[in-house]
């Protein structure tokens, strides 16, 4: 049965092409996200695609015996069937015809791979213009994943244009959860530590503004970076605006005690610490560090760790190198949860990777301490942030390789090998919507269930002052 | 008769504000509708329709995309604004109430010309008093009864709670003050008799019409109108216009000054003439305070990166938060210089292609990456004469760049500096002869022949308080005096 199908389903798609003859391309289209061979789980919104230039596209996505079939400016696949379709299969075929010009094309049939490796269901980011000092419009968003939905988790509509972000979620799990606000609704909302819901004032006069978080993995501490950070306007063509640090240390904060640690080791002033990260086990602390310089384009991090304990909330044996090269920057480390990986930045200076179309993931064996480019995940152009998801055989990052500019999320599946498959955009209702979306998403992050604030906290209590030890 | 003097008075209200508004604003206009952004998609109407006061924020941006054209949107707005004094005038018993039908029309055509009150205003009274005209137009009291409720919920979520205003610190008692004193009005129209006053009403009401008519342009700011009216000139390019506007008349900002200085430049007039107008530092240049002229002075010299880092600042510090079409327009323009950066272009032009003015827009060829600088500095907002100095040192070549930094030197008065870049260029303007004279006074040289009468008669009136006059659009002048 399923050989006759095979014969007769390519001769069907053909003549649902519409009237007059069907070119065969012999070549795959030019589709737009670019979803050829890529792995999906199995609980993921549909792939909708268009093809670069065609008017209309026809779509006959087979598997097993199933199909849908779909037509129109752009493939809209129907949320329900597509489910349907991805709970009973692990290959998909896709046949695509396209009206280009007044004539049909047909192309070559390609797949979708679905794995059974299980995902988050919620992906958190905020979007923000891509932009420079201003911030008019910016919120931490959620969306479901096996959707379209998307709802707001706070953005700055009824608070002072001020910018937020560092939004940070233990594990993927939303009931330990932490995100920074500036302006005057200024604070770091709090949620862990068995404590009720709370926004502290992080501002001290022992430690520059806390950034940067990471959750250990008892959550009942928070690992900060402080920086005291500027930005400058690069006047080439080639290059656009630079982030760097004057200053920066790593503090923790105790999210029971609300209680900051000063790690001496840690707040070297010859020295810039970032990126603190944990690792699965929480017995090291991950970390970015680099000698002072007096030109930004020579400051160059290496990729560090120590010891940490979390009984005492502090460090054990000397801080050591674990990967550094020549001429290149190290940013955003990140352990797989699994004790597995560590996936970091490479660019060519600094820290702000985002801004650096050279920037590129790597990713380093933590059994073996070899580190390697990411082929199968990097673009010409900037790969930056990306977290992993809670069972570590997902990985979310963000990219520029659109159009160099908006940068939007990826998602990647990992095999046991360590070798990710090809990653596909976070799917979008329409190419149109992602196409007109001036926004950027910004450290996206997995999530295990929806997270929600409470905003009159952030908007009438007075802010919980902090201690420092 | 009383009646059809309202009407009169109402189409002649909607009228003069028509010609007024769109013949006197039209600079304002232009900048509002830079500043807003209608796209016909349907996520867009989902978004706008989705958030507070949706319905009148909608409305409003989508009458406001025709001040495009500052004719049709003046005629719009007049015909919005004649619509809700028909409305008001709906509830009116007795025609000696007709009058007061009139003010909260009047009252929002006054706001209007300030540019930070919406269209969203006037939208939602409209809507509100229609709204309310239909169900009181329902004979069954229960339907009436319940049309009501949900005409009240709806018009406080969809069409109240609107963005009456463009900055977040809003006069929120003066919309509900106006909001109420409509209500009130609609109120005394309904439940007062008629009376038998025939003329009181008619006269009324050509009375409100005149003081209208005399209050309303005096709520005009003349020199915010100067300022919009410039930026829009160079918004289109249209330097003839800017120059046929300043001449034989004051400047009266220096931002008007930066637009007239580019002007010339785009003319190839600056070095000439650029002293015929007031000049008062290099903030006659530039004025980086206000993003959108200077983002369009910086890229015009080459400072692409700089000019798209302004538009893309001016943008987000929107006072609605919106996106504007003014913006996506320079964003297209600024990103679309070279091919590194033209796929961001596409992403801004694939927006504009979504609304009704700019559907067919392109990208122009004003600037080419060759007028770039090549080799990388970053960018000073404190020193614009020091940033002109490298890039024209980076591209001498670069024409606009010369002549802006030559400006720049004259207009601090380092004389020396400018002696040193330009003593021996070839292209040498009335400014820069000027200039030159004065190093050469100086430092002991000799002047020009063909300014030496000149120099002498000029030498001969300084200090007096006669005759300097003549020399006033000199850099003489300029250099002495200012």
């Amino acid at each position: 049965m399923k050989k006759i199908l095979s014969y007769i389903l390519p001769v069907l798609i053909i003549c649902a092409c519409g009237k007059g003859p069907v070119l065969e391309t012999g070549t795959l289209p030019e589709l737009v996200p670019d979803i050829a061979g890529v792995t999906v789980p199995r609980d993921i919104a549909p792939l909708n695609f268009k093809v670069a230039g065609a008017e209309r596209v026809k779509v006959e996505i087979t598997a097993g015996g199933c199909r849908i079939r779909v037509s129109g400016s752009f493939a809209d696949i129907p949320v329900r069937r597509w489910h349907r379709l991805l709970s009973q299969a692990d290959e998909l075929e896709l046949r695509v015809c396209a009206r280009i010009g007044g004539k049909w094309y047909g192309y070559e049939p390609f797949g979708i791979t679905v794995s059974d490796d299980a995902i988050d269901p919620y992906l958190l980011y905020r979007r923000i213009d891509p932009g420079y000092e201003l911030y008019a419009r910016m919120g931490i968003y959620q969306r479901e994943l096996n959707s379209f939905k998307e709802t707001v988790v706070f953005d700055n509509s009824k608070v002072s244009p001020g910018c937020m972000n560092c939004h940070s979620v233990q594990r993927c799990k939303p009931e330990s959860f932490q995100l920074h606000l500036r302006g005057n609704k200024g604070g770091t909302y709090l949620r862990g530590g068995g404590l009720p819901d709370r926004v502290v004032d992080m501002k001290n006069d022992r430690t520059l503004g806390t950034v940067y978080p990471y959750w250990h993995p008892s959550g009942n501490y928070i690992a900060y970076s402080t920086n005291d950070i500027r930005q400058s306007f690069h006047n080439v063509p080639e290059k656009v605006l630079e982030v760097y640090d004057l200053a920066s240390d790593i503090v923790v904060y105790d999210v029971r005690k609300d209680e900051i640690t000063v790690l001496p080791l840690l707040a070297d002033s010859t020295k810039l610490e970032t990126f603190p990260v944990f690792s699965a086990d929480g017995g090291t602390l991950y970390y970015c560090c680099s000698e002072r310089a007096d030109n930004f384009a020579d400051v160059r991090y290496s990729l560090m760790a120590v010891g940490f304990n979390s009984d005492s909330c502090s460090l054990s044996g000397e801080p050591r190198v674990i990967w550094q090269a020549e001429g290149k920057s190290v940013s955003f480390p990140r352990p797989s949860y699994d004790g597995r990986w560590l996936m970091f930045t490479v660019s060519d200076f600094g820290n702000f990777s985002i801004w650096h179309p050279e920037a590129d993931l790597w990713m380093m064996d933590l059994a073996s301490g070899r580190a390697r480019p990411l082929e199968e995940l990097n673009s010409p152009d900037t790969e930056s942030y990306h977290s992993w998801s809670s069972n570590s055989k997902w990985v979310v990052f963000s990219s520029r390789r659109i159009d160099g500019r908006f940068t939007r999320p990826y998602i990647a599946h990992i095999g046991e090998d360590g070798r990710f498959d090809k990653p596909f955009l976070l799917p979008f209702s329409s190419p149109e919507y992602e196409t007109l979306m001036l926004q950027s998403y910004n450290i996206p992050e997995f999530c295990s269930g929806p997270v929600s604030i409470d905003k009159d906290l952030i908007y009438n209590t007075e802010r919980k002052p902090i201690t420092v030890r | 008769m009383t009646r059809r003097i309202f009407h009169i008075a109402n189409i002649a209200l909607a009228l003069a504000f028509w010609l007024f508004y769109g013949l006197e604003c039209n600079g304002t206009m232009h900048g509002i509708e830079g500043d807003s952004l209608f796209l016909y998609t349907s996520q867009f109407a989902r978004e706008m329709l989705g958030r507070n006061g949706g319905l009148a924020n909608w409305l409003g941006a989508f009458i406001t995309q025709f001040y495009y054209y500052p004719l049709l949107g003046s005629a719009l707005v007049g015909l919005l604004l004649a619509l809700l004094a028909e409305g008001v005038a709906r509830f009116c018993k007795s025609d000696i109430t007709l009058p007061l039908a009139l003010l909260p029309s009047m009252v929002c055509a006054i706001l209007l010309l300030d540019p930070k009150w919406t269209l969203a205003l006037p939208v939602a009274l409209c809507l509100c008093v229609w709204a309310a005209y239909a169900v009181c137009r329902i004979k069954v009291l229960w339907i009436k009864a319940g049309c009501a409720v949900g005409a009240a919920i709806f018009a406080w979520f969809k069409i109240i709670d609107c963005q009456f205003y463009t900055y977040a610190v809003a006069p929120v008692k003066t919309y509900y003050i106006i909001l109420a004193a409509t209500a009130l009005i609609c109120v005394i129209c309904a439940i007062v008799p008629q009376l038998k006053m025939r003329w009181i009403p008619s006269i009324a009401t050509v009375a409100l019409t005149a003081v209208f008519v005399i209050i309303a342009p005096g709520k005009v700011d003349r020199l915010q109108e100067e300022i919009a009216d410039y930026s829009h000139l160079v918004r289109v390019r249209d330097w003839d216009g800017i120059l046929a506007k300043a001449a034989g008349n004051r400047l009266s900002s220096p931002l008007s000054t930066n637009a007239v200085n580019l002007a010339l430049e785009m003319k190839g007039r600056l070095g000439e003439d650029m002293f015929n107008y007031y000049q008062s530092g290099t903030r006659s240049l530039v004025n980086f305070e206000e993003r959108k002229l200077s983002s369009e002075i910086l890229y015009l010299l080459g400072f692409v990166n700089e000019a798209r880092h302004l538009a893309f600042e001016d943008m987000a510090g929107n006072p609605s938060r919106d996106r504007g079409v003014y913006h996506l327009t320079r964003l297209v323009n600024f990103n679309a210089v070279d091919s590194l950066r033209r796929p961001i272009a596409e992403r801004y032009l694939n927006t504009l292609h979504k609304t009704l003015f700019y559907r067919h827009f392109e990208h122009e060829q004003l600037v080419c990456p060759q007028m770039e600088p090549n080799s990388d500095f970053f960018f000073n907002f404190g020193d614009f004469c020091q940033m002109l100095g490298f890039l024209y040192n980076q591209k001498p070549e670069n024409e606009r760049a010369r002549d802006y930094f030559a400006a720049a030197l004259l207009l601090e008065k380092r004389t020396s500096v400018f002696s040193s870049f330009f003593g021996e260029s070839d292209y040498c303007p009335k400014s820069w002869k000027e200039a030159l004279q004065i190093t050469a006074s100086i430092n002991g040289g000799e002047t020009a022949p063909e300014l030496l009468e000149y120099v002498n008669s000029y030498n001969a009136c300084y200090g007096k308080a006669s005759g300097m006059g003549r020399y006033s659009r000199t850099y003489w002048y300029y250099f002495n005096f200012r």
